[in-house]
This record gives C-alpha cells, structure tokens and sequence, in this order.
C-alpha cells in the first residue's frame, strides 16, 4: 500500500511538473491580448477589476489613500474621455462658464377682447404690424400690435380654434379647430376660401411648409398629414405618433416636420421617405410645446418640469434647462436675443438664457379682475419679429403684451443667480 | 454568461476570495473565448435585446453638447442647401399629387391593363377536333357602387422602424412607491358627490354628503365644518328677498292709486259732459214746446198737420222696431224708461274683463305644486287616477277663482263697467224733473 502511496505521490508530482514546464507561460495573458480582453469588458467589469486589485493593495501596503487613486479609476474604468461621463468634472466645467445677462421682463399691456380661452397666437411674419388670436369662442381675430387694437374677427368655426398659421408667401391665414377643419382664410377678402377635411378627430396644430406648397397639420388622431393648399388633398400622412400631437411645424431642409406629442416624443420627419428619421425620447410626460430659433439650427421642446434644446437637423442633445419645478409648461418662445420664454400651466412666466439654461426671471402672470384662480394657464405665447416684445395668450381670456424693462442693467437688474445644480444635469 | 454574474456581490457578503474566484474566472472566459471564437460569431451570441440596446444606446446622448462650450455655433441651413431640398421634395409631392389628382389617367391605365389581361384561351375540345377559342374580359364595376367591405373603423396600419431607445426614467419607480389607505381614501368619490354616479341629479342633502363620504366619517378625522358663510348667504338672500318683496308691493300699492285716481278723474268728466248734453236736450225740448204752445191753438191745419206727422212717425217706428235686433230692441226699452244703457251691457258682455293674463285653466288648479310631474323611469302614468279624491292639499278653487277675478278688475283700473246711469239719479236730474213739473207737459215717454 505505502508503495502504491509513494508511486502515486510521485507521479502527481511529475505531472504537475510536466504541467508548470509546458503551460507556465499561458497562465500570464500577454499585453497585447489583455489590451482586447479589457476593449471587451463592461464599465461594470472593469470597475470590479480595479476595485479589487486596489483592495489587495490597500490591505497589504499603504495605509494613506492617495487623492489621486479616485482620478485613476475614473480614467481607467472610463477610458480617456472619463470628464465628459463624470458628473463633477461636468459640473465644474459648466461652472466655470458664465450665462449671458438679459434684462427683465414687464407687463405693458392687457387686452380684452375674446369670450374664450385664447388658444393660439400669432405674429404677422411680413412686416410685423398685427398679430392674430385663435379662442375658444371659435374665432379668430387679428389685432393690431402697435395699439392692440381689434382690426378684425374672422368666425367660421364651430368649435375652439386650436392653432392659426400665417403664409408669409400668400395672403392666408390658416386655422386648425377641434371641428376637425382646417381652413384657409384669404385675408384680401377675409372669407373662408378653402376647407382641409379629413382629419378623423380634433386637429390640433396646423404649420405651412416654407418653401413648398404644404401645409401641415396634425391633432387628435395622432397622424401628421400634409396638405396641398390648392387641390386640398391630403398629400401624405406621416404615422408613428402613438397619442394625440401637440405642435407640428415645417422647416425648409431636413427636417422638413417636426411634431411633437402626448406620447412624451419628439419626431423628427424625413418626409422624402415619410417616416421619421429621429426620436427624441429624453422627456418623460407629454411634449406641449416646442419651439425653434429664430437664428440658429436649433430647437427647444418641454415637458412637465423638463425643458430641453436640440441640435438640427441630427437632433442631439444641446442644453438641459434649469427648469426643475416649474410644473407644466404650456407654450416656449424663442427670440434672436437667446431669450427663451417659458408659460406655465399654473400662469408663471419663466425666462432662461437660451445658450446656458440658465433660468434668470420667474414671475406670476398678473390676473384679469375678475377671472377665477383656476384660470391662470398661459396658452400661448409669440415674441414679435424684433424680439422685443411677447405676446401671451391665457385662459383668463386676455391677451398681455410683455416688454424688457428699459434702461435696465447687468447692476440695477442681477436676475436669478447662476447656480447650477448637479441634478439638473439630469445625468 | 448570465446576467446575474454582471451584477456587483451583496454589500454584506463575506465571500471575497469567492468573488476574486469568479473575476478570475471570468478572466478566463473571456480570454478563452477571445482566443478561439471568430468575431462575427460573438456578435450573432449576443441576444437581440443586448444588441438594440448597445447599438443605439450611448453615455454621450445623455450629455448636453452645449455644456462644454456655451458659445457653440450652430449655423442655420444656407440657402444652396434649402434650394436643394426644394427641389428634391418638390419632385417626390408633384409626383404623389399626379397620381392622386389624376384619376382619369389611372382608369385610363387600367383600363390598358384590362385590355392586355384579356387573354385567349384555346380549348381544346375533348370530342372533335375544332379548337374554341375563349376570351377572358374583366368584369365591368360600376364606379358609383359602394365598398362591400366597409371598414368600420380607421385603424392606422402598423409602422416598421427600428426600435429607439428611451432616454428617460421610466415611471416605475415613482408607481412602485405605496400609496397609503389615508391617500387611497382622499380620492374615493362617494356616489352622493360624483355626478357621474348620480347621473338623475338627485339633491342630497349636505350633511348627508359628508355623512357618506368617506373622509370625514373617520373618528380621526374632525368633523368636517360647514362653512357659516353658507347660512349667512341663506340669511342675506332671505332678506334680500324679503326687502324686494315689500317694495313690489308699495310699488303695486302706488300704482292702484294712481289708476284709481284717474279713473275717478275720467269718471268725473264723462258725468260732466252728460250732465251738458242732457241740460242742452232739455233746453231744445222746452224750446220746442214753448213754439208748440204758441201757434198750435190758432192754426188748425198746422196741428192737423202735426197730429199726422206723429202718427206716420209712430208707423215708421213701429216698422223699424219690427225689424230691429234684439238689442236694439233692449236699448230702446231702456232709451224709453230714460236710462242709458251701454253696449255691452246690452251684449251682454259686460261681465268679462279686458284683462289677458287671468286665463287660468281651473285644472291646474286641481293638481297641487309638481305633485304630477313625471319623476323617474320607474314611474308609468303621469298623473295619480284618484287626484280628486286622494289630494288633501287640494285648493279652494273658489277662493282662488275670487282672487284671481279681483287681481284681475284690479289690473284693469276699472271698479266695474257703468251699466246703467238712470236719469233721476242726481241732482241735476230732479232739478230737470221740477222743470218738467212746472210747465206740466213734457212726458216721460218723449225722454
């Protein structure tokens, strides 16, 4: 038996001789090779790697922690662009740079006139000198922007009038109403000239494509469909929206419709192939409103306590608003002075600083004596073609003309501070 | 490799040999799978959610681009571009127009397409040896004819685009969060405030809503006050109510005088003026007589004269009273026994009043307040079969009648129509009788 023992003993001691003599070598995984294991390792892998070599180290060498050990996994868990994934190095780049100064804003002007929420507004886009209103008392009227005098009221609807859009190059006026109509009004006549039927509910938003002969229109029924002004027929229907569409708006290159809808999505249209070619999904309840710069390729959309900036035509990520508890956002304008504009549902105005999100005047609307609480809703808004004076439509009924405050500066007039915080990143 | 073994040890777990074990291992895996797999054979083990995701999915969509640099210039599209885009989209829409606007050209195609698919058949009969030839022609539709299938309903038809990541927090997290029984409660509606559960719009009384409802039953839970702004209102309104009352009433008060006045006033200058026309008659008949008693004695013939004019006058009298009405007749009685008699008295009409709005139908008033009204489904006749009998709210028809007819003579200003005036009524009437006493001619037919 004892020799049995020993043969065995010595043969397992061969072996694993033999073993350590042939294969030694591969046990250590060479450079070259490790470079590609570690390409292939998730951030979560690789985390565990580092942490658990750096324990090995602690427990048996140093007793002091050096500061830098943070940096060092940071680079190498991450890779060389470890400053845009963490979230401090973000942050103290986004400290370092400072928002631009914009004067506060000031009611000048209240106007009455409609017996129904205002729901869309407007401005002349030729030579700025009236603007037109679309209610809930089904008509539309047009105002005059100097005096803010009524010039006109334009009744054919039969239920509230959701949107209007003006042709910059026809004397129409487009109007989209929850009667399922869309209708052209010739303002040289001002008489209903057209009717655009075939929406199957409610139509919401209606748009004129700049440069082609389309107008867009979209509502309830969660389809974008395109126009031809003359012949009136439905010329395309772009599908994808999974709930009613808020907002749509054509642009004369790619992309030629944007829509924007209940289902909380951003759609960017490729109307050449007739389905969308982006969608945002960054916002998480329904997308009101969005708006597009008057003087860069770019566009900014809200949802409820989210409001977001976009790079056309790819649809990336530009600015994430400070726009944490500002509730729901019915309306966003934007003028060439970076000036975002900001309605709430709750009737507080808010401005930010286009570039940096900086959120630098927040105020309440100032009521309507008269009007109930619940009646505080900014519907709409327009800044006029200078950009120097917004327009609000609200549920009190009202129209209110808001100006900057004149002579105001960056000293008499600081705004909101610059405080960033890192939740706002939201990432 | 599972999913599980991606995921960090517990925070709590003794085992980290086991864990440097398993890297370890892992490390082999990899390195294993690194040295002997091809790569396209690695990408196809991936499973399709892995590869949705990964692909699309990436740190920098999170990251805003602006926050780097917020001096980023975004130029607006050039014109070259936009020209571009025109004129490529203006193709794709004249294109899809054509061929919607179009639709003689269309059956004009189709009709080409009908044409090239009527086909020739040679059959081959089985008997002789002749060959038939059959051609196949599409059967005629008329144009007009409606759809047998109807879709009933406009269903969107299905989109095929790839799957797009969602770049925002679910609500998941927020809907896992309990909510408490206290919350739950705060939005249970009781069916006696929902109106979407009182859909016949019952009213309920106040505290007998905040008696079913489930918030404010709880012992916890103080009772729920009402609000002493709701009694004031109720106060306010009675007095408000009360006040208006009292001032319609002077106000009615006020008005009855007045119209009573002036029909006094009228009354007065209407007895005024008889009283003249009637002085004026006598003074004419005494006027006539006294001429009479002139020259009557010594003329015989002229009396002869007057006695046959009297006579053919009581002919002709007697004639038309033959063919007088019977009103006539009655006024003439009266005009005979010296009273006035007015029209309608003599119609006699002279009972009804000229007010409208006394038109009551006295059936109404057979039914107390709504007590007939149709309530409910339920409910298959619209009135009770024994309202005469089963009503102990009936009203006192006569009372009301008399209410009715003395509110309504009160409207119309007038006490009561003159019926009769008779002549001896007044002083100026005796005084006329003396006259007529004195010179003892006048007979009371001749008024």
């Amino acid at each position: 038996m004892d020799d049995v023992d020993t043969l065995e003993s010595i043969n397992g001691f061969y072996s694993r001789v033999r073993w350590n003599n042939q294969f030694k070598q591969l046990t250590i995984v060479p450079k070259h090779l490790q470079t590609v294991f570690d390409g292939r390792k998730t951030v979560l892998e690789k985390y565990q790697d580092i942490a658990g070599r750096s324990n090995g180290i602690d427990e048996s060498k140093s007793l002091v922690k050096s500061e830098n050990d943070h940096q060092n996994m940071l680079s190498q868990v991450f890779g060389q662009d470890s400053a845009s994934h963490s979230v401090l190095q973000r942050q103290e780049q986004l400290l370092s740079q400072r928002p631009a100064w914009h004067a506060p804003w000031k009611l000048i002007r209240v106007i009455n006139g409609h017996v129904g929420w205002v729901r869309c507004l407007k401005v002349d886009p030729v030579d700025n000198e009236w603007f037109a209103t679309g209610s809930n008392d089904t008509t539309v009227k047009i105002w005059d922007l100097a005096s803010g005098k009524l010039k006109l009221t334009l009744a054919g609807h039969v239920m509230t009038v959701r949107d209007v859009a003006i042709s910059q190059r026809h004397p129409y006026l487009f109007s989209a109403s929850e009667d399922k109509m869309v209708k052209c009004w010739d303002l040289e006549k001002n008489q209903i000239i057209r009717d655009y039927h075939g929406h199957l509910s409610g139509v919401h938003t209606v748009d004129i494509h700049p440069t082609l002969d389309l107008i867009a229109s979209a509502g309830r029924d969660g389809v974008v469909k395109l126009w031809d002004i003359r012949s009136r027929t439905a010329v395309m229907t772009l599908i994808g929206h999974k709930s009613p569409i808020t907002k749509v708006h054509c642009l004369p290159v790619n992309p030629q419709v944007v829509s924007s809808s209940t289902d909380a999505t951003v759609r960017l249209w490729d109307v050449t192939a007739g389905k969308s070619y982006k969608i945002l999904t960054h916002h998480k309840r329904s997308v009101r409103d969005f708006s597009l710069h008057p003087s860069e390729f770019s566009m900014v959309s809200a949802c409820t306590d989210d409001i977001r900036s976009w790079k056309l035509p790819e649809g990336a990520l530009l600015t994430n608003f400070a726009s944490e508890s500002t509730g729901i956002i019915n309306t966003l304008s934007v003028n060439q002075d970076d000036v975002l504009f900001a309605g709430g549902d709750d009737g507080m105005l808010s401005f930010y600083d286009y570039k940096s999100g900086h959120k630098y005047q927040t105020m309440a609307t100032q009521e309507v004596p008269g009007s109930l609480e619940s009646e505080r809703a900014i519907l709409t808004s327009a800044f006029d073609r200078t950009g120097l004076r917004l327009i609000t439509g609200e549920a009190d009924k009202s129209i209110k003309v808001w100006k900057q405050i004149p002579h105001s500066t960056p000293e008499t007039h600081p705004g909101l501070p610059w405080a960033p915080s890192i939740s706002a990143q939201r990432f | 490799m599972s999913f599980t073994s991606l995921l960090p040890a517990p925070k709590h777990s003794q085992s980290v040999p086991e864990d440097n074990f398993n890297a370890e291992q892992k490390n082999k895996e990899l390195a294993v799978r690194a040295l002997t797999h091809q790569k396209d054979e690695q990408d196809i083990e991936r499973s399709v959610f892995d590869s949705a995701i990964t692909n699309n999915l990436k740190f920098q969509d999170f990251v805003p681009i602006r926050q780097k640099d917020f001096g980023l210039q975004i130029p607006l599209p050039s014109q070259n571009e936009i020209d571009e885009t025109y004129r490529r989209t203006k193709g794709i829409f004249e294109q899809i127009l054509l061929k919607n606007t179009q639709p003689e050209a269309a059956t004009i195609r189709n009709n080409q397409r009908a044409l090239e698919n009527t086909q020739e058949i040679l059959v081959h009969s089985t008997g002789g040896k002749s060959n038939r030839k059959l051609k196949v022609i599409e059967h005629a539709k008329d144009p007009l004819q409606p759809n047998a299938h109807r879709a009933k309903k406009v269903v969107a038809p299905p989109v095929d685009e790839p799957m797009t990541p969602i770049f925002h927090k679910t609500d998941s997290v927020e809907t896992a969060k309990k909510v408490s029984k206290e919350e739950k409660d705060m939005w249970k509606i009781p069916p006696a405030i929902s109106s979407w559960k009182n859909p016949n719009g019952y009213t309920i009384g106040i505290d007998k809503r905040l008696a079913m409802d489930g918030r404010y039953n709880k012992d916890k839970m103080q009772a729920h006050e009402i609000n002493d702004g709701f009694s004031q209102l109720s106060a306010a309104l009675e007095m408000a109510d009360r006040k208006a009352r009292q001032e319609l009433k002077l106000k009615a008060e006020a008005k009855k005088q007045i119209a009573e006045d002036e029909n006094r006033e009228k009354g007065e200058k209407l007895r005024i003026l008889a009283q003249k026309a009637r002085e004026e008659r006598s003074r004419q008949r005494n006027k006539r007589s006294h001429r009479a008693i002139d020259d009557g004695y010594n003329n015989e013939a002229t009396h002869r004269e007057a006695i046959r004019k009297s006579r053919r006058e009581e002919l002709e009298r007697d004639i038309r009273k033959s063919k007088m009405s019977t009103a006539d007749r009655l006024r003439e009685l009266a005009y005979s026994q010296g009273r006035e008699v007015s029209e309608k008295v003599v119609l006699g009409a002279a009972k009804s009043t000229n007010s409208s709005g006394a038109h009551y139908d006295s059936r109404l008033f057979t039914k107390g307040a709504n007590t007939q009204a149709k309530r409910g489904e339920g409910q298959v006749y619209d009135n009770p079969l024994f309202s005469q009998l089963g009503s102990s709210y009936r009203a006192n028809l006569n009372k009301l009648d008399k209410d009715v007819e003395d509110e309504a003579s009160m409207s119309a200003g007038q006490t009561k129509p003159i019926e009769f005036t008779a002549a001896t009524d007044n002083n100026d009437a005796d005084k006329e009788k003396e006259e007529h006493k004195e010179y003892g001619l006048s007979k009371k037919d001749d008024l």
